[in-house]
Formats: structure tokens, sequence, C-alpha cells
């Protein structure tokens, strides 16, 4: 033990005794392993993220369905879901995608009632909307800075409606150490939405709580719900419209008949959707991302795979004439391998270190510039806001199994090749 | 009694683009324990070689190269290095680690034999101090002149307490009054029982050996 332990420590001395051969091979190390270390940080942090979202969002979703198709669902659902025994709570909710600015930047709008506000939500510069006041947002910090406004400001019409454009205010911006889902939103209540789509009467999705140990009971219930009515005549297959719920406009209300009739729909087949479901979509999603961007890494890693062998054997001449002085003075040849394997250990060990350490300052200081992109459609090169990350020991692990691969390759074959030789031919 | 060291008719030939090189053609000689041998002659005649032979550095081309009784040229690599570990080899050229320390090259061949690194640097100390390099036992190989490298080279040979030491030239790049030192050195090895054979053109080294063999 005290032997290889000697043997190993002339390892790691020999890691300082050839700083240009351990520099460069450093550089290459760390120059294959960065991106690798970052992006698997991004994809883990932003499946993080997802799964926070969906722990904090609804028990069951309930959406709609036309020609196969995503489809809004009428209001008049809300009723019959809440007849549903084992039904808690539930509330519309209206997502969908607007451009802002002369430049089109895209945003994400949702629209909720105002009583229902998650608490992940409220920390906002400013305030959040008011209950009874119309066109009142609160942006993410991203897209506030992207749009050059803030608290305050105002923003004209940006949509078309055939109850009238108005012009919005920008009552609060969210924080920006909120979760990246907050950083391109256009946070408003239903009506606000409802009214920014022209879609009054319809939700892009309703939101249902349920009592505790009913789930299944709930969701069982909503999938035998026949299809609801149309959402401005309640002549449909579905159980007639009901009232609209208090603080929601009346389903047609502020719409002229003709374009009501004109506007008239066929029914639409709800789907469910639970939060076991979500959790079963995220990591299929996210394998997505993450593949493709593994299969360029790949190639790119492939690529440098020669030139981090050449790296690794830098200084051949020299190392051949320790080899064979070490094997002149009575050292054996695994013994020989034993201090080039330790030198490789170390070098990898001190590449994949670096390649964390530099990958948590890109992610953590420099906001992931460059690579979140990859991973979050519609964000910029320079995001401007935290890109959540985790950087877990499974790559980081990784990426030194593979440097430690590649550098033993490139070290341990010169020195093999040394250490069999004569060592008098190798010293002449 | 088994010769310590022997050769019969060993040859060793170089390929090169300009043809082969016979270096060294059918030397016979057996070497007792405990003797002195000085090799002489003319540069090109195959002193280093023939060293080299007999330190299990190279493998004849053709003949015999025996240690202990041992045949070294068909050896495994394993038992070349074991008997490589027995003896103290001092370098015409001193090759050293650069930028070692002087200590850890000089105890480098302990390394393998697991020697704590506070007992290698005492010897160090000592064994650098007996050839005259004193307090310097931190300096690199790079800091020092030819003959300081050279002296180094035989610290290091003595540095395992080999049972025979084949030094190569150990005298030709050194001033007079350090040559005697390492003369002194080698006398003082010999006079312990131990073999040793000199590849040289010094004649006080020459004088000092109970046995000449003169080559070319």
């Amino acid at each position: 033990m005290r032997k290889l332990a000697a043997i190993a420590r002339t390892g790691l001395v020999a890691v300082l005794l050839h700083p240009l051969r351990s520099g460069a091979t450093l550089l290459c190390l760390v120059a294959v392993l960065l991106p690798y270390v970052a992006a698997t940080g991004v994809a883990r942090g932003l499946a993080d993220a997802a799964d926070t979202s969906i722990r904090a969002g609804a028990d069951v979703y309930v959406t709609g369905l036309r020609f196969g198709r995503p489809a809004p669902v009428p209001l008049a659902m809300i009723e019959t879901v809440r007849t549903v025994p084992g039904v808690r709570d539930v509330f519309p909710r209206i997502v969908g995608e607007v451009a802002l600015g002369a430049d089109r930047i895209p945003a994400v709008v949702v629209g909720v009632p105002a009583g229902r506000v998650p608490d992940s939500a409220r920390f906002v510069e400013g305030r959040l909307f008011a209950p009874d006041a119309g066109n009142e947002l609160v942006l993410g910090a991203e897209l506030a800075r992207r749009l050059s406004t803030g608290v305050g400001a105002r923003i004209p019409p940006f949509y078309r409606s055939r109850s009238g454009e108005r012009v919005s205010k920008v009552v609060g911006v969210f924080r920006s150490d909120l979760p990246l889902w907050e950083a391109n939103l256009v946070f408003c209540s239903f009506e606000t939405a409802a009214h920014i789509f022209d879609q009054e009467g319809l939700a892009t999705s309703l939101l249902v709580a349920c009592e505790p140990g009913y789930r299944d009971a709930v969701v069982a219930a909503l999938r035998r719900l026949p299809p609801p009515g149309q959402p401005h005549g309640g002549t449909g297959s579905g159980p007639p419209a009901p009232p609209a719920p208090p603080g929601l406009p009346a389903e047609g209300a502020g719409l002229p008949a003709e374009a009501a009739r004109g506007a008239e729909p066929g029914p639409v087949t709800p789907v469910v959707t639970t939060r076991d479901d979500l959790f079963a979509l995220l990591p299929r999603g996210m394998s997505h991302l993450e593949g493709i961007f593994q299969i360029h890494f790949v190639l790119a890693f492939a690529a440098l795979i020669p030139l981090l062998m050449v790296t690794a054997g830098l200084g051949l001449s020299g190392r051949r004439r320790e080899a064979a002085l070490m094997k002149a003075t009575g050292w054996m040849t695994d013994e020989v391998l034993l201090q080039a394997m330790v030198e490789s250990l170390v070098l990898s060990l001190l590449g994949a270190s670096t390649a964390v350490l530099l990958a948590w300052g890109w992610l953590d200081l420099l906001d992931g510039s460059g690579i979140a992109g990859i991973f979050l459609p519609g964000a910029t090169a320079t995001p401007g806001f935290p890109v959540p990350f985790r950087l877990g020991p499974v790559p980081a692990l990784l990426g030194f199994v593979v440097s430690f691969a590649i550098v033993s390759a490139g070290t341990l074959y010169s020195t093999w090749r040394a250490a069999t030789a004569a060592p008098a031919l190798a010293l002449r | 009694m088994t010769p310590h060291f022997e050769t019969r008719n060993a040859c060793r030939v170089f390929r090169s683009a300009t043809g082969d090189v016979r270096a060294l053609d059918g030397i016979s000689l057996a070497v007792e324990r405990g003797a002195f041998l000085a090799v002489t002659g003319p540069s090109g005649r195959g002193k280093t070689t023939l060293l080299a032979l007999l330190g299990a550095l190279d493998r004849p081309t053709s003949g015999l190269v025996l240690f202990d009784g041992e045949d070294l040229g068909g050896a495994s690599e394993p038992h070349r290095s074991r008997v490589r570990r027995r003896l103290g080899i001092v370098f015409q050229s001193s090759p050293m680690i650069e930028r070692l320390p002087l200590w850890e090259n000089v105890t480098y061949p302990l390394v393998p034999r697991g020697v704590p690194t506070r007992e290698r640097r005492r010897l160090a100390k000592a064994l650098l101090e007996r050839v005259g390099i004193v307090g310097r036992d931190a300096a690199r190989p790079e800091e020092l002149s030819g003959g300081e490298r050279q002296r180094v080279g035989v610290a290091r040979a003595l540095a395992a307490d080999p049972e025979a030491i084949l030094a190569d030239e150990p005298t030709s790049d050194l001033d007079r009054g350090t040559a005697e030192a390492v003369v002194a050195l080698l006398r003082e090895f010999h006079a312990s029982g131990r073999t040793v054979i000199v590849a040289t053109h010094d004649p006080v080294l020459e004088a000092l050996a109970t046995r000449t063999l003169r080559l070319g």
C-alpha cells in the first residue's frame, strides 16, 4: 500500500512537472466538458422548475378538442364540473400567445380570475391587477426589459377585438429571481385575457382541485361527461349553460348576435389531464431537447478526441526518456504505467472539476448566455433572467469518466511503448 | 563458483539506414562477485554497449549475457527489472527527470519500494553530501553543471544500496578534486565486497581496478 501511495504521489508530481502538457490537456478537457455539463445542468434545472410548477398547479385540467386539435372549453362547463362529487374548486384559465412591440416580441398571456392568483405569482414590483380594472397587466422581468417598459407605463393596443381595443397599463413587473416561466409572461385578469383574444365565454382550460382521495373518481366522472353545448347558444348536446360564475362575464355577453351566430361552433370534446399525466409527459419533453443537444455534443466530442489524445501525448520524447530512466533504475513496466494512470486521473479530475465550476459560473453569473436558448425557445442569447439549473453529480461523474478514458488512452499508450522499449535505446 | 556477470560470445548489432553497425562483436567474459573491472579502449568500441547488456538495459543480438548464472537476454521484462533493482547504474549522459528536485531524482529508484518520502529525503541529502553537493538537494537538474549532474548520477546509483555498480565514464566530466571523491566512493563500495564495473579512460580508475578489459 505504501508502495502504491509513493508511486501515486509521483504521478501527482508529474502533473506539475509538465505544465505545458498538463495545461493543454486541461484546456481541451474543459472545452469539451463545459458545454456538456452546462447544458445538462440547464436541462435538469428546467425539469425541476417544471416539476415545481406541476406540483403547485391543479389536480386535474380540463381542456377541449375539436377536429382532434386543442380547442377552448366553454365556461358553461364550470358548473357541470363543480357538481361532480369530490370536486372542491374549479376555475377557468386562458393561456395564449401574443406579439408585443415593434419587434413583435413573443409573449405568453395568462389570465386567471382575480381571486385565483397563485402564491408564487405574488412577488411583483408594483402590484397585481385589480379585480375590476380592465387591461391591467403584470409583465415578466425579461419581457419588461425587452420592451423597455416598467411599472406605470402604458402599452398601446396590440390586439384586435370586436368589443374594441384598449390601451393597457403595466401595473407590476415580476421580480427577476422568480422562475423563468414568468420571464416572457403577460399576467392579467381572466376578463382582460378574454378581451385580448376576443374569446368571451371561453377558456383554454379549467383547473380543478379535488378533495383528498377523490381525484380518480373525479377524473372518471369528468371523462364520462358528454360534450358541452355550444359556448354561445347552449343548444348542444351538453348540459344547459348555467349562469356565469361570479366575477365572470355572462356567455355571449357583449357580442353582436350575428357575430355570435357566425362563430357558433360544434360541441367540444373534453380532455381530462391529471397532474400525474403531466409528470409522465415531462421527462419525454426534456429528454427530447437533451437528446438533440447530446447528438450535437457527441459529434463535437468525437471530433475533439484525436486532439485530446495528441495533447495528452504532448512531450512524447520527454515522456519516453523519463520512462526509460525509470525502467533503468528498477521500476517495473506496470509501476511506470500506474504513475501515468495517476497523472491521467488527476488531470481528468481537475478537468471535470474546472468544467463544473465554470459551468456554475456560466449559468449562475452569466445566466447561461449562449446555451440557455437551446432549451428555452424564445430566449435570447443573453437571457437576462436567472436560468434554472441543477449541476447534478451524474453529468460531472460521466464527464470525469469519459475524460479519464480519453486522457488515459493518450497517455498510457505512449508510456507503455516507452516502458517496453530497451532503456538503453531510449536513453541514447 | 557462478560468476556475478558473464557474457558468452555476446554480439550487439544496431540497424541503421546506412547499414548494420556491429557495436559489440563476440565478447566473452566472466566477472566474479566482488571484482573491480575496468573496461577501457578507444571511443566507439562498445564499452557503453557492454555495460548496457550487463545492466539488463539492452538485449544482445546473439550470444548470452548472464547475471548470477541466469540468462538476461531471454528473460522476461519483469525479471530484467528485478535484476536492475539489484544494480546501480551510472550513465555517461547523466539523464535526470527535469524540473524534479535533486533529492527526488537521487532516490527515484526507491519509490517503487515504498520508502517513505522523509526517509528518501534524508538519504538523498546524505548521498549528495558524499558526492560533494551540499545544501542543494532542492535544486533542479537544469541548474547543475555537467560535472554536478555526473555526481548526482553517482549518488542515484548508490541510493538503492545495490550489489554491483556499473558506471559509464563516471569521472569524465569532473575536475580532479571531485573525480577523486567519486573514485573514493567507488573504492569504498568495492571494499565492502561488492562488484564494480566501470567503462573509463581515467588512469586512476584503471589503476584501482582488479582487472582490466580492453576493447578494440
